[in-house]
């Protein structure tokens, strides 16, 4: 019996061969070179191609490609882009992080580019199968990555933790597409999709909803949801910084673009009935929870992490409707997360102690007085995290709940606002510390942290502050953009 | 011939694996063990696959099952690779000392 | 359909007869000479040492991972090596390239050294 070949379509991947490809170049070219941080540049210029691909895949029609188990849709490449400039903003902070504290090895950049090529995947899938290998390529790489620093214990304990709990959720994840395999017979998302509209009896099927509700734990761990979240302070604790900012961004990211494609496209109906309410109470626990624990943090590095958790919360709030609409102000949402987040991860980056874990707010204290620039792009981007106009991360506030009123979901988008009015008190608590408060000394009687501006990390400060200003001021660009890559 | 045992058991079967290692993840403290429990998972995962894929006559479900036997070796290694590193620092495999993160 | 379990039953029983027999009549029948030397740990020729509890050298484990890993990767080549001469060149290009990534791999991990043992 003759075999038929599929049709590959190795173009419709193209920005995903080209980072991968890159990777395993800095891996083997690590191995020749003495001064790891050409490894960095090689990793932008591969980075840089597989953006440019994708600009250029973004105007042809969406191409289905390895037997429909991935799609190079408006979709796909707009969440490239936001994976591609996490990755390149996050080696940027790492081209001075990690050379101050002796961690420049190559491997970093590989594992960075494996992670995002996993992001990059889980962003096209279109089988559950692509979804779940794309989940473990970047979670592997990022469990490494946040293990990265090795004369820390608390490095170490945060990829152990990341690892455990990831792979105890992965576990979950898996079952949940075992019983969606079963019950439908498929793991191609449109097929599952369509074995629901054949028979109205198939929305109540029970393996199929059990099946999702597994589905729904595996990305409520990836994204950070409630109940969750635990994970996620330890983790992005006691990560490298740089990674913190990576995974923060990337993998909540990644987590969401295929939560939203595979609730989008195959459980569209199967979950408005049966999933929706529990997703959008949800949504309220995680934004509530996330703010509260936000308040009492000590250490900004946690607190981001909290407020991270609380993001989630507001971007689930654009998912619970399963709306167009709702899907382009995720995508709007996580886009403008990326640079927020990113930029203030940075200037943590740059004020962390070497030798400690975190960093504590008390050295943020007077930091007006000591580098106006830094604190000003701190408070740029607390701002602009809070959602206070004219910055990027209002915009994003206003589609997310403008969404769920549109699905007449008035309650959820009230609920944001108070929370996002609770977020005000620990973002303007740093602004509090850096703009009225003396330098002070800690326990030690050491100086606040000692801190150089090198040129990388200032390129990743100015980048994300002129977006976060630019489409903060004049939004409608990317949100056509956003637009034209919601499916429908 | 021994007759066809039904989907169902293979389905409870499954189920119980899976649960003893969810059980198994949330109470033990040896991380080694925990590591197990999460093999245990993925393998009741496997047997839910197979057991449908051979119901349904389709062949997905095998391919699956490859797909995490890879990743569960890969996971394993990655796992006893942060334990190893761990243990530089603190000698134990004791989940719960691993507690200096605190806010 | 229980019944159609039985000759799994009657393979039970036959094994645990054989088995019981075969521990039982060197039991009755074989002479007893006890010495020094067959009251020693079997270590298959070698002489036992030490206490089996001592440490053991961490590129063990090292190697014991790196095993784990290249050990399954091999177990994508048996669907391929089961339909290789249906795929003709189509499968041999795509398991070169797969192939050519885990040697990538291997190369790392020799140029890195794990491999020495000292």
């Amino acid at each position: 019996m003759p075999i038929e070949f599929p049709v590959l379509n190795f173009v419709a991947v193209g920005p995903m061969l080209a980072v991968t490809i890159t990777a395993f170049l800095v891996m083997f070219i690590e191995l020749f070179v003495e001064d790891k941080r050409i490894l960095g540049y090689i990793s932008l210029v591969g980075l840089a191609v597989a953006a440019v691909l994708s600009f250029s895949l973004m105007g042809a029609f969406a191409a289905p490609a390895f037997q429909t188990m991935v799609i190079s849709d408006g979709y796909a490449l707009f969440l490239n882009l936001i994976f591609i400039i996490a990755a390149a903003l996050s080696i940027l902070i790492s081209l001075s992080y990690l050379g101050e504290r002796e961690l420049q090895h190559g491997e970093y950049y590989a594992l960075l580019l494996f992670a995002t090529v996993g992001m990059m995947l889980m962003g096209a899938a279109t089988d559950l199968m692509i979804v779940f290998m794309g989940l473990e390529i970047m979670s592997i790489a990022l469990y490494i990555l946040a293990a990265f620093n090795r004369q820390q214990l608390g490095s170490g304990e945060a990829g152990m933790k990341y690892f455990v709990l990831g792979a105890f959720a992965s576990a979950f994840f898996l079952y949940g597409v075992a019983l969606v395999y079963g019950a439908t017979g498929s793991t191609n998302l449109q097929e599952i999709g369509s074995w629901f509209s054949v028979d109205r009896g198939n929305l109540g099927d029970p393996i199929a909803l059990v099946g999702l509700g597994l589905l729904l734990v595996g990305f409520a761990f990836k994204i950070a949801a409630v109940p969750f979240q635990w994970w996620t302070p330890d983790v992005y604790h006691g990560s490298p910084t740089s990674v913190t900012a990576f995974m923060s961004v990337g993998a909540k990211a990644a987590g969401f673009a295929s939560l939203v494609r595979v609730l989008m496209v195959s459980f569209n109906e199967a979950f408005t009935i049966d999933w929706q309410l529990a997703l959008a109470v949800l949504a309220v626990i995680t934004m509530t929870v996330g703010n509260i624990a936000a308040l009492a943090q000590k250490d900004v590095k946690r607190m981001l992490a909290y407020s991270s958790i609380a993001h989630a919360g507001y971007i689930l709030v654009g998912v619970v409707p399963a709306s167009m609409i709702g899907v382009r102000a995720v995508l709007f949402y996580l886009f403008s997360y990326t640079f927020m987040n990113i930029g203030a991860f940075a200037v943590i980056a740059i004020l962390e102690r070497r030798s400690e874990v975190g960093s504590s707010i008390q050295d943020y204290a007077g930091l007006a007085s000591r580098s106006p620039f830094l604190a000003g792009m701190m408070l740029l981007f607390m701002v602009s995290l809070t959602g206070i106009p004219p910055f990027i991360g209002f915009w994003g506030k206003l589609y997310v709940f403008w969404a769920a009123v549109q699905a007449d979901m008035s309650w959820l988008a009230v609920i944001g606002m108070i929370n996002s009015a609770i977020s005000a008190f620990y973002y303007l608590g740093v602004v509090v510390q850096m703009y009225m408060r003396p330098v002070a000394a800690d326990e030690d009687g050491v100086e606040a942290p000692a801190f150089k501006l090198t040129g990388p990390i200032m390129v990743t400060l100015v980048v994300t502050a002129i977006v976060t200003v630019v489409f903060g001021i004049w939004p409608t660009p990317l949100f056509n953009l956003a637009s034209l890559a919601a499916f429908g | 011939m021994i007759g066809q045992v039904p989907l169902s058991y293979y389905l409870l079967l499954s189920a119980i694996l899976f649960a003893i290692g969810a059980g198994g993840v949330l109470i033990r403290r040896n991380v080694i063990i925990v590591l197990m429990c999460v093999e245990m998972m993925m393998n009741a995962v496997n047997l839910t696959f197979i057991a449908f894929s051979r119901y349904l006559d389709s062949t997905t479900g095998q391919i699956f099952v490859f797909m995490i036997m890879a990743v569960a070796a890969v996971e394993v290694a990655i796992g006893l690779a942060l334990l190893v590193e761990l243990n530089r620092h603190k000698d134990t495999v004791d989940i719960n000392e691993f507690n200096s993160l605190q806010g | 359909m229980p019944l159609d379990y039985i000759p799994i039953l009657i393979l039970f029983v036959i094994a645990t007869i054989l088995a019981g027999v075969s521990l039982a009549l060197p039991h009755f029948l074989g002479p007893r000479l006890p010495n020094k030397a067959k009251s020693e740990v079997v270590e298959s020729g070698k002489l036992a040492y030490g206490d089996a509890r001592r440490r053991v050298p961490i590129q063990y484990y090292i190697v014991a991972m790196l095993f784990i890993i290249f050990d399954i990767e091999v177990l994508f080549l048996y669907p391929w090596a089961v339909v290789f001469w249906d795929l003709k060149w189509f499968g041999l290009v795509q398991v070169g390239i797969f192939t050519l990534l885990l040697i990538e791999s291997f190369v790392y991990v020799w140029k890195k050294g794990v491999l020495e043992w000292e």
